[in-house]
């Protein structure tokens, strides 16, 4: 299944590298590096994006502020927490908040992959 | 790398455990042998050659090599479909029959196999009385420690564990690890045992996992581990083996059954 997946990242050279990872994938990627942004890309083309994989670690708004106003619009789209965060309680409050899954920094492309095959199966 | 000394070590390894070393892995055991006399602080692998071909093969050198030979690489619910199978199909079916589950993890590895299947279990314990237990064994020492202690780092957490599960059954101690809770770990028996030696196996089991160990052995010995796996499983008993194994030419005593994709290999009820 080819998904069209949408990541938000402030850092340039993280979405560079997400770009990269994606290559190697038969899925398409967009970036963009203001949540705010983000937010209206998802909302403004719904049902465009099968999953999003978005950043925590953001200036204003902040990866969980992002979640949370997606998720008042877009109960469907799958969303995954890229952060180097893994504190057990920001896990379940993420979760809590409607995200889907998580994956961690430093990861590989594989890692990716798997962890979004995953997420649809 | 010199051609006795990958033979001395192939045959040695084939001879203790049936794994098989040709030119097509050299390349493996070459690198696993580099790792042997890292760990031992040798200078090179010929001189671990030399102590190993001149004093003989034994204690803490005979425990490395059988364990590193063993690659006891793995991750979580792998191959996502066969845990389908386990908690829609088989799981089920027992139920139906009898309220206790008996399961055995042959080669566990690093343990993510017997903590996977733990998981389900204690998932369908939501909607269902029974009983169960959950015996997992390997050849391997160290990774029956590594099994036992129960401690993943990030990058193995990440590895076909999802996020809900990570948080529901584990928990992140102070350096960075994550540990499985009693839960999980209370229902597992780990011990050693070597595939070969399944003959002198006394229990018998509603289920048997023996994933991707299979392929490296030899035609013959691959018949015989199936027999003494059949001989241990319940009437009614189910075996799983890896996505990429297959029972043609090797037994036809098992019937094949599917689900959703996966396949099982089941002993007359």
């Amino acid at each position: 299944m080819k998904l069209n997946v949408l990541s938000i990242d402030d850092s340039r050279s993280v979405l560079k590298y997400i770009e990269w990872s994606f290559d190697k994938m038969e899925h398409d990627v967009t970036t963009v590096q203001e949540g705010s942004k983000g937010v209206l890309m998802v909302k403004d083309h719904p049902g465009t994006y099968d999953a999003l994989l978005l950043d925590w670690e953001m200036p204003d708004p902040d990866g969980m502020e992002v979640l949370r106003q997606i998720r008042e619009f877009d109960k469907k789209i799958k969303i995954m927490m890229v952060t180097s965060k893994n504190n057990q309680e920001d896990i379940v409050k993420a979760l809590d908040l409607g995200a889907d899954e998580f994956i961690m920094k430093p990861f590989t492309p594989e890692m990716l992959a798997e962890k979004l095959q995953d997420l649809f199966s | 790398m010199d051609t006795s000394i990958f033979n001395f070590f192939a045959k040695y390894i084939e001879q203790e455990l049936g794994i098989i070393y040709n030119d097509l892995n050299e390349g493996a055991l070459e690198k696993r042998l580099e790792e042997i006399k890292e760990i031992l602080q040798l200078a090179s692998v010929e001189e671990l050659y030399q102590v190993c071909s001149k004093s003989g093969i034994f204690g803490h050198t005979k425990q490395l090599i059988l364990d590193i030979a063993t690659n006891n690489e793995t991750l979580f619910f792998r191959d996502k479909k066969a845990f389908e199978m386990l908690r829609e199909y088989i799981f089920p079916e027992i139920l139906k029959r009898k309220n206790n589950i008996t399961v055995r993890s042959l080669a566990c590895s690093y343990g993510q196999e017997p903590y996977s299947i733990a998981m389900v279990l204690d998932e369908l314990r939501q909607t269902e009385q029974f009983s169960s237990s959950i015996d997992a064994s390997d050849i391997s020492n160290r990774a029956l420690e590594y099994a036992k202690q129960g401690k993943y780092s990030q990058l193995q957490v990440q590895r076909g564990l999802s996020s809900k599960y990570l948080v529901k059954y584990f928990s992140k101690d102070s350096a960075d690890y994550w540990s499985v809770s009693p839960t999980l770990s209370n229902q597992i028996n780990f011990f050693e045992r070597n595939l070969l030696e399944l003959n002198q196996e006394r229990h018998k089991y509603d289920v048997i996992l023996c994933r991707y160990v299979l392929i490296y052995q030899d035609t013959e010995r691959k018949k015989k581990i199936l027999d003494d796996i059949y001989k241990m499983l319940n009437p009614g008993g189910y075996l799983l083996l890896g996505g990429s194994e297959s029972m043609i030419g090797l037994s036809k005593t098992y019937h094949e059954e599917r689900y959703e994709g996966a396949i099982c290999y089941r002993k007359e009820l």
